[in-house]
């Protein structure tokens, strides 16, 4: 028994029993992030909101978008006809400022104005799942512009495109996340000039009609930021969460639209383009 | 365990104290394991799936016109670098059949001087393409659901960059600078040259920076599959010989040197740009797919190739207007 020391050499233990437990609970906790896809946050506009709006606007400050995509697609307007847009998504995006304005006419009530804004000052908005149908945007000189990172692919059918994944935890990806046309749009003609509904039998599959995306092109980037941007705004579809810090909704008179980009603190760039540098 | 129990420390040590050890050892093996085996589902698949064909990363089902179901009219496209080789990349997708255009100044125009230099292309290399091995037949590029097209030209270059005024970008190449800033870039997609569907209301897609953009960056490559029929303005003096070489590959614009990409293609950018950058002076693009990628052998779907900048449009508008 001399000389020998017998039990638990606690010093030397407390440390991979610490750590091991540690990394159990951290386990556990990223095992629910990553497969369960919980997040905590307030749901401002609910999932499945779908808005069909002419008209409206909106701007921000700076979008940065992971899993982003800009796809040509038809969509139906509220008067039943068709109009080409372009739809822009993203899986995850954070935002500093933004601002919706949507003008309306009604009868006695006249002309007014519904205004969304989260100021910039307010806080990072985080949002997840977005869509938006635009049929202008602009990308303004004294930020970044409009800039596309990683992998970026440009010609690609609009379904192709992709953004969230299918189970929204991991791959694999959902297919046309834009829900953009395969062929039941009216807008849809066949090579043939025959138009989607009275499409040729080879090209009517399950009773339905296949383009398979082809004559909607688009672009698919593995990261988008985009810096005081505004646009012309027809749609917006958010699945996902959303937060929207400092929140205000207002109802004006009269015709209104955003700012170019919402006020707040001064856009701070470290990476402004400045022609100085090509190939940064 | 038993071999544990046969040592003599062991061996003289209580029951009770066995287990403390044992339940010590049994701590460390969990933090291994924990280490080795952590969640990163995302990083797991990527690796996994990578340089596939594979419904995780293209899930949508790009098939042909009498069929719903497999992937028939998706590419199969091996990615090249600029210096000639295979980036052992490939990119798999469901083309929309739109041509895109990008025009910067008139390739047919004469040339004055190399005061006409806009913008550069670094690093180039091009290959009459040829493989589609995938689903495809060889050679044919297939559009979503019906059509193809043959003879495109497979472009690979570092980047493209346009200048925003004299001496400005301060970049040089061989022995010119930036001399004007290019205007007037057009970049657009026209539904009405889709050779596959066509929407029966035509739209035009118009990307339209006000100042110069870039293609490309630092660690980035970019693959263009162009038409053959394509041209780029060259300084005649960037072409080896110059005025007697010019003929031999293109067509002389005083003192600028027009060429197609039909005669583009092989190690003959190469020797242009003299295994380096050219000055460009004009640019006629007509393609039906880019992409920009790392030119590593990791997937190019990979989500952690994100960094890079591919495309960057300063002041720029993005508009939707009628194709016809």
């Amino acid at each position: 028994m001399s000389g020998m020391r017998h039990g638990t050499r606690w010093g030397r233990a407390t440390v991979p029993l610490v750590v091991g437990f540690g990394l159990v609970v951290a386990m556990a906790a990223a095992t629910v992030n990553n497969v369960l896809g919980f997040e905590a946050s307030v749901k401002i506009i609910n999932s499945s909101s779908d808005t069909s709006m002419n008209g409206m606007s909106i701007s921000t400050q700076r979008l940065q978008a992971v899993d982003a995509g800009f796809g040509m697609a038809p969509v139906q307007q509220s008067d039943g006809t068709w109009k080409n847009v372009l739809r822009a998504g993203f899986a995850n995006a954070t935002a500093t400022g933004l601002c919706v304005s949507k003008t309306e006419s009604l009868p006695v009530v006249g002309t007014y104005t519904i205004k969304l804004v989260a100021p910039a000052s307010a806080g990072t908005i985080t949002a997840s799942n977005g869509v938006f149908d635009i049929t202008d945007i602009v990308g303004n000189s004294d930020g970044t512009g409009i800039n596309l990172k990683g992998s970026t692919q440009i010609g690609l059918a609009t379904p192709d495109i992709t953004t969230i994944f299918k189970d929204g935890q991991g791959l694999p990806y959902a297919p046309n996340p834009f829900g953009a046309s395969t062929g039941d749009s009216p807008l849809d003609v066949w090579t043939s000039g025959v138009e989607a509904g009275s499409a040729p039998s080879p090209w009517v599959v399950d009773s339905k009609p296949h383009t398979f995306g082809g004559g909607w092109t688009g672009i698919d980037a593995g990261a988008a930021d985009l810096s005081r941007i505004s646009a012309r705004l027809w749609q917006i579809q958010l699945t996902g969460n959303i937060t929207l810090p400092g929140l205000k909704i207002s109802v004006t008179q009269g015709a209104s639209k955003c700012a170019d980009w919402p006020s707040g603190p001064p856009y701070t760039n470290t990476t402004k383009y400045d022609g100085t540098n090509l190939f940064p | 365990m038993v071999r544990l129990l046969r040592q003599p420390t062991l061996r003289a040590a209580t029951q009770a104290t066995v287990f403390q050890r044992l339940f010590a050892l049994m701590a460390m093996v969990v933090m291994v394991s924990l280490v080795l085996f952590w969640p990163n589902i995302r990083d797991h698949a990527g690796q996994a799936l990578a340089q596939t064909q594979d419904n995780s990363y293209q899930p949508f089902n790009c098939g042909q016109s009498n069929s719903s179901s497999g992937q028939a009219r998706r590419e199969n496209l091996p990615l090249n670098n600029d210096s000639g080789g295979t980036a052992n990349g490939h990119a798999y997708p469901c083309i929309s059949g739109v041509q895109w255009r990008l025009v910067v100044g008139n390739t047919q125009a004469s040339l004055a001087d190399t005061n006409g230099i806009i913008g550069e292309i670094q690093g180039a290399y091009s290959t009459q393409w040829a493989n589609g091995d995938g689903t495809c037949a060889s050679a044919t590029f297939c559009f979503a659901g019906t059509g193809a097209v043959n003879g495109l030209v497979q472009v690979s270059i570092k980047g493209l960059g346009f200048c925003s005024g004299a001496n400005a970008p301060a970049f040089n190449v061989g022995n010119y600078s930036c001399r004007k800033a290019a205007s007037g870039i057009q970049l657009y997609a026209n539904s009405t040259s889709s050779q596959s569907y066509q929407p029966a209301k035509s739209y035009q897609l118009n990307i339209t920076p006000s100042g110069p953009f870039n293609l490309g960056g630092s660690g980035m490559q970019t693959d263009i599959f162009a038409t053959p029929s394509s041209e780029i303005q060259t300084s005649l003096s960037a072409i080896p010989a110059g005025a007697l070489g010019c003929p031999v590959v293109g067509t002389t614009k005083g003192q600028g040197c027009t060429i197609t990409l039909s005669s583009f293609s092989g190690s003959l950018a190469q020797t242009l740009a003299g295994g380096g950058d050219f000055p460009l002076s004009a640019l006629n693009l007509t393609f039906y797919y880019l992409i920009t990628h790392t030119g590593s052998t990791t997937n190019p779907y990979n989500p952690t190739e994100i960094s890079g900048n591919s495309v960057t449009l300063p002041n720029t508008r993005i508009s939707v207007g009628n194709g016809s």
